[in-house]
């Protein structure tokens, strides 16, 4: 067990409750878990284990009206539970980077990528519109995707899937970020745009030594990327455990139904051999 | 862009020749005679002879598609015909009053965006808050009140109680407040509630929720991305509902003695003065067509979703 | 995208440019500022309509009351059908009733400084007569065989054949009144227009703003009495209710005509005390009149029936609130002619009316609530002009009354175009009417009544003396005996009324309305005229 504050993000006794008319339900029951710097945690389950809760909770987007946040969530030692939204605010996107499912939805369809960028950047900056521009062009060509000037002045709508992706792993990336929450980063995608996806966050890893929290339910991707793993079922967390221990040797039922119930396409083939 | 602009130009003469063609072919579907209806607008007894004379003079022993293509050309020199009350050409008459109409309408719109938007924009951020009720509210009374009544009652408060604007006519930009807020009401109504749905629905997408995570300003979420798409459906709405703006303007002019369009249209109407009518539905058919294009256009500039054809890029 | 804050700014400024121009293009600093100047000794009085053209020759939409403030007539109507001197100081009529001498007011000039005179008096009848086909409704013009300017002050008129309403005719407010020489288009031609409203009248059009209001100045060098008010200023006010709430808050002094605001509006005014009311004479009669084609009606009995069955007085005060008067006779008694009519009063007698019926062979089967005559019901329709609400109220009484005594009564609203269509087609049972009043009755009355197409004539087509009354009513405007003109219309009307084809309902009178500051406000004699002689407004 490594020490506690050697943690960049730590989660401890998160619960989530929700507020119907009647009653109150936990969405999410006591999960604990801790990211170190330049580590990856993968987070498994089932469509509706609160796996996107759980990224919402740390995030502190949950409705306050109808969810009831308790225990702790701290980055860098400091506590996002209770932090005030104005604080919050300075740490989406800056501190902790989010990187959403559907790319094709998640940009704003009537803005440029570049207008969107830019926004962002300035969000947590003071910099100009050049500067920022500048920025981001820099940013993009360092991750090598093609003509970034051009790029930023074109429509979401104008783009493919998997440049979209990589657009906003560039967005978050830009900023620094300690933490980069990644959801389904891959499921909506083609194989080659996985690929490179993939490729990208590893290489962001690298670069920065940004601690990744990668949510997926897909377990090709999660074995390929992941150096710990967490297992989600119905809001709490039966498995935790070091990626290869969790496939060579899962512990709880649970666990092993998934992983015989991957597709068998799966068995066949090899994990990414690209990667090595 | 500007091909897409040209081409929606151009769209617009069949669509004009086709209004032409059926107002034309109405009035002389009606069985109202035009000759006899010239001289009852004239008060004059009109003799068979007379009656043969006035139906020569207006060409109407032709047949049907030279008369047609006749008004078609007429029209297209702005030749309206001769008011058969007043005996002065008709395309006279109408540029004499649209000035007036104009300054209504355009004022009314006015007066509806600028409270339409934040009212129905608010209201549709914050579900069940203070200005969704204040929208449900006015929206409920702007649909129900008949505007002449709402004339009466704003005359009645504002001018003859508080004595804050006239009762009626023209002159300073104060004759023209409660006219054009008269006429903005149901206007209001309808754009409040579009709005706000349209920005209720636009709270749940996603490019909401990711520039939350980017850490943007909620207030700028709010006010620049959801606007501008939820203001979308309003802006269509706007170009449907210029036909009521226009009828509207009848109703209120009437009332407050505004010396527009909608007031000489009813005389022309009590009179069977059939030249006037045909004009007031042909330039009615071409403001709405007009109106339906700048609606177009500002959607376009808007939403650039709807002129590029999305080429998608690897 | 980057050039948005630029496209941003051009959007901005084309915006605001278009509001100003909007917003302030409409600001007329002459407009009402105005109003609150001559406020002093103008009287400002509403009316639904532009007064149109200000030329004497013209018709709709020129409106009556302007066009007489501006020109006059040779003869003017007073009074129970007075006429008197106006333009014409006297006149000679010869024995054969065919030559008319006037003998003009002599010092009268026009208001571009222009003597009124003989000349002048023709050139308007030469223009008017040029233009028969808008004018010949006019008796008296049909008629003309020739007019002479004998010398400045004298105008001849011969006609084709006696006609005495000839003088009364004149009185009328349009087409024969008088244009000065240089209101004249260079080809004499008034029907499209006149150069310039130059008249003889006490009144000047000042200002005009079409659709908006008119100014008219007293004329200081008016041959008869200058008006007391210096200005009168015509707001044009289409809808009645804000004529009352713009009267309510002052910016009016007067308020006059026929609806001109709603029957209890008017009492409302009165009830406050706080302004003077008025309500002049008879006008016009209200009538009912019914097709004796029909078969139902073409029995004497069932129209005399439906007169008794229904309580007059009653509707008359119900509907009109006491602004109508129950009528006797087809036509007001303070027209000329119309003083000596005999004809039975009907009284509401239900008993009689049923008797009648009874009589008539209509009676009620066991078991039903209308009355039956071989098998088909007593059913009858009334056609009223949708647009008047009293019209429609009455039909309602009318429906419920006659009910109770087993007539089916259906009721529908037209428009005024088809109710005056359907009239002239014969095509309706019963139907309203009120007659056009001073100074065109009752001779135009029974010209009317004679007319083929109008809608009388067919009318009262089971009238058994029908023959006999054309004749005697082509006669009494022949006819130069005073006498037997007297008894001819004593006859023909009292015969008219007698046999129930035409019903009297009401008499329809004019309402006036006018701020405290307002005095010696007067009903004119000619329905068509303005109210303005002698109107004065103290401080």
């Amino acid at each position: 067990m490594t020490a506690e504050n050697s943690y960049i993000l730590n989660v401890r006794n998160l619960q989530v409750d929700i507020n119907t008319k009647n009653a109150t339900s936990p969405l999410i029951q006591d999960i604990s878990f801790g990211i170190k710097k330049g580590e990856v945690l993968g987070l498994v389950g089932e469509s509706g284990c609160g796996k996107t809760a759980t990224s919402m909770a740390i995030l502190q987007l949950l409705n306050r009206q109808n969810m009831c946040v308790s225990g702790s969530v701290t980055l860098h030692d400091r506590e996002l539970i209770g932090l005030q939204d104005k604080q919050m605010r300075m740490i989406r996107g800056k501190d902790i980077a989010f990187i959403m499912q559907n790319p094709m939805n998640a940009f704003t369809p009537v803005f440029t990528i570049g207008h969107q960028f830019i926004e962002t950047i300035q969000v947590h900056t003071s910099f100009s519109k050049k500067q920022a521009k500048e920025l981001a062009i820099e940013m993009m060509a360092s991750i090598n995707l093609p003509e970034p000037a051009k790029l930023l002045k074109r429509f979401p709508f104008q783009l493919s899937g998997g440049m979209l992706q990589r657009v906003m792993i560039a967005m978050a990336a830009c900023m620094q970020p300690a933490v980069i929450i990644a959801d389904e980063p891959t499921t909506a995608l083609d194989l080659h745009s996985q690929l490179l996806v993939l490729r990208l966050l590893e290489d962001i890893r690298s670069k920065y030594g940004t601690s990744i929290l990668l949510i997926s339910h897909d377990l090709g991707v999660i074995s390929e990327m992941a150096d710990h793993v967490i297992v989600m079922q119905n809001g709490q967390i039966t498995e935790s455990a070091n990626v290869l221990q969790l496939f060579d040797h899962p512990q709880h039922a649970y666990t092993k139904k998934l992983l015989r119930t991957r597709p068998s396409l799966y068995s066949k083939k090899q994990p990414y051999p690209y990667m090595m | 862009m500007v091909t897409f602009i040209i081409k929606r130009i151009i769209t617009i003469v069949p669509i004009y020749l086709i209004a032409i063609l059926i107002t034309f072919g109405m009035i002389h579907l009606s069985p109202v005679d035009p000759a006899e209806a010239y001289f009852t607008a004239a008060h004059v007894q009109a003799t068979d002879q007379l009656l043969e004379q006035k139906r020569q003079e207006l060409g109407l022993d032709q047949p049907f598609l030279l008369q047609y293509i006749d008004t078609v050309l007429n029209i297209s020199q702005f030749d309206f015909g001769t008011s058969y009350v007043t005996n002065k050409p008709v395309w006279d008459e109408i540029a004499t009053r649209m000035p007036a109409t104009i300054q209504l309408a355009l004022c009314s719109l006015l007066i509806a965006i600028i409270v339409s938007v934040p009212l129905g924009f608010l209201a549709g951020i914050k579900r069940n808050g203070v200005m969704d009720h204040a929208s449900r509210f006015l929206s409920f009374i702007g649909a129900s009140i008949p505007s002449f009544w709402l004339g009466y009652l704003l005359i009645f408060f504002f001018s003859v109680k508080l004595d804050l604007f006239p009762v009626e006519g023209t002159g300073t930009w104060k004759h023209l407040v409660l006219p054009s807020i008269t006429l903005a009401f149901p206007l209001i109504a309808l754009y409040t509630r579009l709005l706000r749905t349209s920005v209720m629905e636009n709270l749940q997408e996603t490019y909401v929720l990711f520039a939350r995570t980017r850490g943007i300003r909620e207030y700028s979420i709010m006010g620049k991305h959801v606007l501008r798409i939820a203001i979308s459906p309003m802006i269509t709405g706007l170009g449907m509902n210029l036909g009521h703006l226009l009828t509207g303007t009848i109703i209120v002019e009437a009332v407050f003695s505004w010396p527009g369009l909608g007031r000489f249209f009813i005389d022309a109407i009590f009179n069977r003065d059939v030249p006037v009518i045909q004009a007031y539905v042909l330039l009615a058919a071409g403001a709405f067509l007009l109106g339906n294009l700048i609606v177009d256009l500002i959607q376009l500039y808007i939403d650039p979703r709807i002129s590029r054809k999305g080429r998608q890029l690897p | 995208m980057f050039n948005l804050s630029c496209k941003r700014k051009w959007l901005l400024s084309a915006m605001f440019l278009i509001i100003s121009i909007t917003l302030f293009g409409c600001t007329n600093g002459s407009g009402n500022g105005s109003e609150t100047e001559d406020n002093k000794d103008m009287v400002t009085f509403a009316w639904p309509r532009d007064i149109g053209d200000m030329n004497p020759h013209a018709y709709n939409p020129s409106q009556l009351f302007a066009q007489s403030m501006v020109y006059e007539p040779l003869v003017s109507y007073g009074e129970n059908g007075e006429l008197k001197p106006h333009l014409a100081e006297s006149w000679d009529i010869s024995e054969d009733g065919k030559e008319y001498v006037f003998h003009l007011r002599e010092g009268v000039k026009f208001t571009d400084g222009t003597e009124f005179n003989a000349a002048v008096v023709k050139k308007n009848f030469d223009t008017i007569q040029d233009n028969m086909d808008l004018n010949g409704w006019l008796g008296f013009l049909s008629k003309i065989d020739q007019t002479e300017a004998v010398d400045t002050n004298t105008f001849k008129l011969t006609l084709t054949e006696p006609y005495y309403p000839t003088i009364q005719e004149l009185a009328v407010v349009r087409p024969v009144r008088f244009l000065g020489e240089a209101g004249f288009p260079k080809d004499g031609d008034t029907s499209k227009g006149v150069e310039k409203a130059v008249g003889t009248g006490p009144w000047i059009l000042d200002e005009h703003k079409t659709d908006e209001y008119a100014v008219f100045k007293r004329n200081e060098n008016y041959w008869g009495d200058v008006p007391n008010a210096e200005k009168i200023k015509v707001k044009v006010i289409p809808d009645a209710e804000t004529r009352l709430l713009a009267f309510e808050k002052g910016d009016l002094d007067l308020l006059y005509g026929e609806g001109i605001i709603s029957i209890d509006a008017f009492n409302q005014l009165k009830a406050s005390g706080s302004y003077e009311t008025s309500v002049s004479e008879p006008i016009a009669t209200r009538q009912l009149v019914m097709n004796t084609n029909k078969k139902q009606l073409s029995d004497e009995r069932v129209r005399q029936a439906l007169h008794y069955g229904f309580n007059k007085e009653a509707m008359v005060e119900g509907v009109t609130a006491g602004l109508e008067e129950k009528a006797d006779y087809i036509l007001p008694t303070n027209l000329p002619y119309t003083s000596a009519i005999d004809a039975t009063e009907i009284e509401y007698n239900v008993n009689k009316a049923e008797q009648l019926l009874d009589e008539a062979g209509w009676k009620i089967p066991k078991g039903e609530t209308v009355r039956q005559k071989d098998g088909k019901p007593l059913k009858i329709e009334l056609m009223y002009d949708s647009a008047e609400s009293v019209q429609k109220t009455m039909a309602e009484t009318l429906q419920s009354e006659w009910a109770q005594i087993g007539v089916q009564l259906d009721i529908v609203g037209v428009e005024l175009t088809t109710q005056v269509e359907r009239f002239k087609a014969n095509d309706f049972d019963l139907n309203f009417f009120s007659n056009y009043g001073a100074p065109y009755d009752p001779h135009t009355f029974v010209n009317i009544v004679a007319t083929e197409g109008f809608g009388f004539n067919e009318a009262i087509s089971a009238y058994p003396n029908k023959q006999e009354l054309l004749d005697k009513i082509t006669k009494v405007t022949q006819t130069t005996d005073e006498k037997e003109r007297q008894q001819l219309y004593t006859e023909i009307l009292g015969s008219l009324q007698e046999q129930g084809a035409i019903v009297p309902i009401s008499y329809i009178k004019k309402i006036a309305v006018y701020q405290n500051g307002i005095a010696d406000f007067t009903f004119p004699a000619n329905r068509d005229e303005h109210p303005f002689t002698g109107i004065r407004k103290e401080q």
